[in-house]
Order: structure tokens, then C-alpha cells, then sequence
């Protein structure tokens, strides 16, 4: 599954969100097309079809508001589990701490192939793909998830996940624990050891 | 602290998840140690001596760590510390500024010809030191620029005087935001406006700071991108941010 899913990443830019109920009013489409980050907006085939800018990220609660009508509304069962699909929550407090109740909520759902960490953003905000098992899963899948927003991005395209290190506030650090020792004893230099548990 | 690091130390990451910081009393997946500083095995050589820092602290705090390295460094003579290079005496005063050895600095500094670059470096050394007033004498002398500018910054946040310097830094952000400088302003302009509970504002200044000096390039992005993820969590109260 995986080629086939991270196939489906938009390479134009263009995601498919299926709605019910009545079909959308021009006004309420021209809201849409006007939401930052949506280069165009049109429908068709019971779907709202959206260009996004490059790097743009248009949210699901944006979205819902932009509708604001209870007629018609993005159909959360049937919308696609794609790589660009991010879920976004509030850790509220460390990310590692947060992960591990979440990744056992996941790992309990069937159609949970694997699910990485792609950003932590702003006031504690966890973001993260899931990855199904098979290239047609939609939400409705899922079930009821500790979301506070889904994202639709092509931002984290080619992003496996989120590195944790890169904050090194400017140390050197060396690659491997083996060679920090080999050169600490070749140098004879002191080590300096930063033990984390993934946070 | 950073300097001080990397010219004496071999730094590296150990990842905890596995129980590899066993050996130093720390349980697979706890982080109840920050900072361990230790000298390198050598065959035949001395026993390993091992100094753990921040033990269940949440954020070493700069200065305390500074003189805990330090005091490492000083114990152990035989790993000899690295030393100014040999060049001119601004060259040499501005490699121990680094290293926070302001003393060290002035003394190389005295009765060196006037210049700018003298000027800021006396300056930051006097900020260094809390010689606050002789600090705000030498950049008194000094034409605007975006070193000077942002020193006269850090002096106010050194003097506990930050509100004062919301004005200067927009004053900066306004002329020299394509500077890399700029950095260390818009972070300094974020935190201002998180102590003055606007944390929207200053999650937006900081991500223009950010959009503008990524973080792979600039410390005080990386401080920003930090600070603005765990804007709500509970920030350790010991140390002071704005360092």
C-alpha cells in the first residue's frame, strides 16, 4: 500500500473533499475559493474539489466555517485518508509524554497501518499522518479520534516524520555514541552526553 | 555556553529510549538528567570521572551550567582547554567574549586605539560583567549600525529594562530585518510581547522571524520555534529567556 498512498500526494495541489446533502450555493463556494491558501475551488460529483497554493495549509474547521450552512457539509466518514492528511492535537504538555497514550489508540484501530509525527507546531501542537492499510481507508474508518483539526497540506510532502534533533542550539553534535567515544579517547577530550527520551 | 562546548567537548545525543542511559541511573524513557559531562576512557589511564548537571531540573540554567563546565574543565588540567589563537588582540579578546571571559577581554582591551569594533567589544564585555553604566558610556560614542543597535537592545534586557526596548526593536525589525542579526530581534520582540500576555502576537512575530532566518541557519530561530510550540506549557522559572 504504501507506494500507491504516497502516490496519491498532490503533486498539483488538488485534494477532494466528498460533502452530503444539498449541493453547495455559489456564494458559499466563493467563500471557500477565498479562504487563504485555496487557489480554486469548484464541485462536482457530490465532492469539493480545491486547488492549494503551494506550501499552503487549509484546515478542516476553516473549511466548515466557510460553509456555514447545516445543508450542506464535508462528509468526515467518507473523507480519503491521504498523505496529505494531517491530524493536528494539543499535547499540552511534552510531545513524548503525549505520543505514547495516542500511539496505543491507534494501534487498537485495524485499519492503522503505521502513523509518524510530521511537526510539532505552535502552543503544544501535535501533528500526525496516519497511514492505513489499504489505499481507500476514509476517516469514518478510523473512528473517533483525540483531534482538535485535520489539515490538508502538501507541506509535508516527502516528510516521513518529524526530526526531533535538529534544535541543536548550535552543538556539534557527533553522529553515533561509537565515534563520540573513539574520538573523546583519541583526543582526549571530555564527553559531553545529552541523554533525552525522544523529546 | 555553545562555545565552550564545542571547543572542548565532544558532544553527543544519547536517545534514552532504549535504556542506553542506564548506566548513569536513568530508566528507559526518563529524562531526569540534562547534561553529563565526562572525561574519555583511555586505556590505563585515570578512572572515569562523571558530573551529571540538571538532575530533574527542567532547563539548565545558562549561567550555572557555564560555571559547572567550567569547574570540570579546571579539574581536569590534562584535557587541556582550547586557548585564544594567536592574532591581534580584538581577534583574541572577541574568542574569550565568546566564551564569556569578560575580564579576560577587557584586560586585552585596555589602551587599544579607539574604533567601533573596540567600542562593542568593551561594551559587551561591561554588559558581561553588570558594568551597566560603563557599558551604556561606550555605546554612547558609537554611530547606529545593526551590531550597535542590537547591543544597546541586549543592554536593556540586561538591566531588566526589556519593556523599554520594544521600541528599539521595532526601530530595528523596521531597518535591518533582512539581517541576520535580525534573528536575535525578532525573538527578543516575541518574548516582549509573551510577557506582556499577547502570546498571539508573539507566536506571529516569531514565525515572520522564522519565515525570515530558518532555524537551520539561526540560533535564535531555533529559540523562537522552541519557545513558540510550548507556549502553552508551564516555563521553568528559573531561567531567564530573554538570556
Amino acid at each position: 500500500v504504501t507506494a500507491a498512498w504516497f502516490a496519491l500526494a498532490l503533486v498539483s495541489g488538488v485534494i477532494e473533499l466528498p460533502f452530503s446533502g444539498a449541493p453547495l450555493e455559489p456564494s458559499r463556494l466563493e467563500l471557500v475559493s477565498r479562504i487563504p491558501g485555496v487557489a480554486r475551488a469548484e464541485t462536482g460529483a457530490g465532492a469539493l474539489r480545491i486547488e492549494l497554493a503551494q506550501g499552503a495549509e487549509l484546515r478542516l474547521s476553516t473549511l466548515r466555517k466557510a460553509l456555514g450552512t447545516r445543508e450542506t457539509a464535508i462528509d468526515r466518514r467518507r473523507l480519503p485518508l491521504g498523505p496529505h492528511t494531517i491530524f493536528e492535537m494539543d499535547a499540552g504538555q511534552c510531545f513524548f509524554c503525549a505520543e505514547r497514550p495516542l500511539g496505543k489508540r491507534l494501534s487498537r484501530r485495524p485499519v492503522v497501518r503505521r502513523w509518524t509525527v510530521v511537526d510539532y507546531a505552535a502552543r503544544g501542537r501535535l501533528r500526525f499522518r496516519i497511514e492505513p492499510r489499504t489505499a481507500d481507508a476514509t476517516l469514518g474508518a478510523l473512528g473517533r479520534l483525540p483531534v482538535e483539526d485535520i489539515l490538508f497540506t502538501t507541506r509535508y510532502e516527502g516528510v516521513e516524520r518529524v526530526e526531533l534533533y535538529w534544535p541543536s542550539g548550535g552543538i556539534r553534535w557527533r553522529e553515533s555514541e561509537k565515534a563520540a567515544r573513539r574520538e573523546a579517547s583519541d583526543s582526549a577530550k571530555p564527553l559531553l552526553i545529552f541523554p533525552t527520551a525522544g523529546t | 555556553v555553545v562555545n565552550l562546548v564545542n571547543r572542548n567537548f565532544v558532544p553527543v545525543h544519547l536517545d534514552n529510549l532504549d535504556g542506553s542511559a542506564r548506566r548513569y541511573g536513568m530508566e528507559p524513557g526518563h529524562e531526569n538528567a540534562y547534561i553529563i559531562l565526562e572525561t574519555p576512557e583511555v586505556p590505563g589511564g585515570p578512572k572515569v570521572d562523571t558530573v551529571i548537571l540538571g538532575r530533574l531540573s527542567q532547563v539548565l540554567d545558562p549561567d550555572a551550567a557555564r560555571a559547572e563546565i567550567l569547574a570540570f574543565l579546571e579539574r581536569h588540567p590534562e584535557l587541556g582547554r582550547s586557548a585564544p589563537p594567536a592574532g591581534s588582540a580584538l581577534e583574541q579578546a572577541t574568542f574569550l567574549l565568546e566564551e564569556g571571559e569578560a575580564e579576560r577581554a577587557l584586560d586585552l582591551l585596555q589602551g587599544l586605539p579607539g574604533s567601533t569594533e573596540l567600542g562593542l567589544l568593551r561594551a559587551q564585555a561591561f554588559r558581561l560583567l553588570k558594568r551597566f553604566a560603563e557599558a551604556d558610556s561606550e555605546l554612547d560614542g558609537l554611530a547606529s549600525s545593526p551590531e550597535v543597535d542590537l547591543e544597546r537592545i541586549r543592554l536593556l534586557f540586561q538591566k531588566d529594562e526589556g519593556p523599554r526596548a520594544a521600541d528599539p526593536l521595532d526601530d530595528f525589525l523596521g531597518l535591518w530585518a533582512e539581517r541576520p542579526e535580525a534573528a536575535e530581534a525578532y525573538f527578543l520582540r516575541g518574548w516582549l510581547h509573551h510577557l506582556s500576555g499577547r502570546d498571539d502576537e508573539a507566536i506571529r512575530v516569531w514565525q515572520r522571524g522564522i519565515e525570515r532566518h530558518p532555524p537551520t541557519e539561526a540560533l535564535f530561530s531555533q529559540k523562537a520555534h522552541l519557545t513558540l510550540i510550548r507556549a502553552n506549557w508551564e516555563l521553568p522559572a528559573n531561567v531567564d529567556q530573554a538570556k
